[in-house]
């Protein structure tokens, strides 16, 4: 029972896991620090761990697709993230594919009707 | 955030970023603690929070960009199939030497008339043989390994197909299936392996190996023809000289097949062997100066006197770097020929 749980769990991961970086750049076109994109994409009912965040901010920023910058003038200092230009480029190529990929999945599904 | 939730944080801060590149360390710290910060305040306490972030150790691992292997997947199998054969070939030769030299031994003590001794002091000599075994194979497979990072750090990955990554891969980018004589198997390197070990075992632990063995009277006399006196200036370049032609071998073999590759390699090993063996036989006191009057003094056969008139060490130090360097253009030659002859159709 426990292995079942086990597979299924990293089952529903490794489905999430390709989504996280479209979730992400949709939430970051304005200014946004981290623990406010956590809530945010939590009230929004995609939940993600701040271990997995923090990291994935870090490489979209290695890569390209993010900046960011220290603000200091509140309580305390904050890193914020906003998407590039090129940023931009890659979220519209990714949202045009997962619509897409959502149409193909919807019908799949659809078609098994369970 | 009172002083102790203030250490609790800076704990766990610690906890992740010591697993972490001395580069990313700070950014990582000035995050967290933002973070760990942000999440207090919204969970209550910052026991919460450290408990809703999970293990640090979990935390780091999320920030270690790609995979850190010291000998990945491709490389995998041929590693250990050389520390098999190079363990084996370290084992088992140094236990039969010292084997051998615990036998002489006990012959010594049964002539001496004490035969109840024998077993028990050569099994004694032999047990306390087993932790110079296990060093030297600890020595043999940290070589490979070294050898084996160098491949897998340096990226070697021997692929001839570059233009597949320039342009894209298409199904007529896929090169031919080497002949069979244009690869090279595991077959094809052993021999060079197991001298190269052996030599190596021989010289580390056991120069005496290389002797002229004679009767005197009722003893056996043991005239090295090495000049062992000198042995900690000789050893070093010997080494060194060994560890090319394992890394050549290992070499061969990760690469699978006669290329461009194997050769350069090769040339650049042997190049490295034949500098340092002119060292060794011109530049270093190779032979032992006595070889020949200890032998004479002890030898009466005249036939072997005679033989031993011919010895000459400049003259052994050049025939010697001749074969060297003959074998080190043959082995040039037989890779460049087999690269040419089969490695491009």
């Amino acid at each position: 029972m426990g292995e079942e749980k086990n597979l299924q769990e990293g089952l529903l991961q490794e489905l999430r896991r390709g989504t996280l970086v479209l979730s992400v750049l949709s939430q970051i076109r304005e200014e946004r620090y981290g623990y406010s994109l956590i809530q945010t994409l939590e009230e929004k009912g995609v939940p993600i761990d701040p271990n997995t965040l923090y990291p994935l901010l870090r490489r979209l920023e290695k890569q390209g697709l993010l900046e960011s910058c220290w603000e200091t003038g509140g309580a305390r200092p904050r890193k914020y993230y906003r998407r590039t230009a090129y940023g931009d480029e890659v979220y519209k190529q990714l949202k045009k594919q997962w619509e897409e990929l959502a149409q193909g999945m919807e019908r799949l599904l659809r078609e098994d009707g369970e | 955030m009172n002083p102790k939730e203030q250490e609790q944080m800076e704990r766990y801060i610690y906890q992740v970023v010591r697993r972490l590149p001395g580069k990313q360390r700070k950014e990582v710290e000035e995050q967290l603690t933002e973070l760990i910060g942000d999440m207090a305040d919204g969970e209550g306490s910052v026991e919460k929070a450290l408990a809703k972030l999970g293990d640090p150790a979990e935390f780091a691992k999320q920030y270690q960009d790609g995979e850190r292997v010291l000998i990945g997947p491709e490389f995998y199998d041929s590693f250990l199939w050389l520390v098999k054969v190079v363990l084996l070939c370290t084992a088992i030769p140094l236990f039969c030497v010292n084997a051998a030299a615990e036998a002489r031994r006990g012959m010594g003590l049964m002539e001496e008339g004490i035969p109840q001794a024998v077993v028990p002091s050569v099994l004694y000599g032999i047990v306390q043989t087993i932790p110079e075994i296990a060093a030297a194979c600890l020595c043999a497979f940290g070589a490979i390994v070294l050898i084996f990072a160098v491949l897998e750090k340096r990226g070697i990955r021997l692929d001839l197909n570059k233009e597949t990554k320039q342009a894209g891969w298409t199904p007529g980018c896929l090169p031919p299936v080497p002949p069979k004589k244009a690869r090279i198997n595991r077959a094809d390197g052993i021999v060079g392996i197991v001298f190269i070990v052996l030599f190596g075992v021989l010289l580390i632990f056991a120069p005496e190996f290389f002797s002229a063995v004679v009767r005197d009277g009722e003893e056996l006399a043991v005239v090295p023809v090495f000049n062992l006196e000198e042995w900690d200036r000789i050893l070093p370049l010997f080494i060194l000289g060994l560890a090319a032609g394992l890394f050549d071998e290992a070499f061969q073999l990760a690469a699978g097949r006669y290329c461009l590759p194997v050769l350069i390699c090769n040339v650049l090993c042997s190049g490295i062997q034949l500098v340092l063996g002119y060292g060794i036989l011109f530049a270093l006191p190779l032979w032992n100066p006595d070889f020949v009057p200890r032998l004479q003094a002890i030898v009466t056969d005249p036939d072997l006197q005679r033989f031993l008139t011919w010895w000459n060490p400049e003259l052994a130090s050049v025939l010697l770097f001749l074969l060297c360097a003959a074998f080190a253009f043959l082995e040039a030659g037989i890779i460049l020929y087999r690269m040419l002859r089969y490695a491009k159709k």
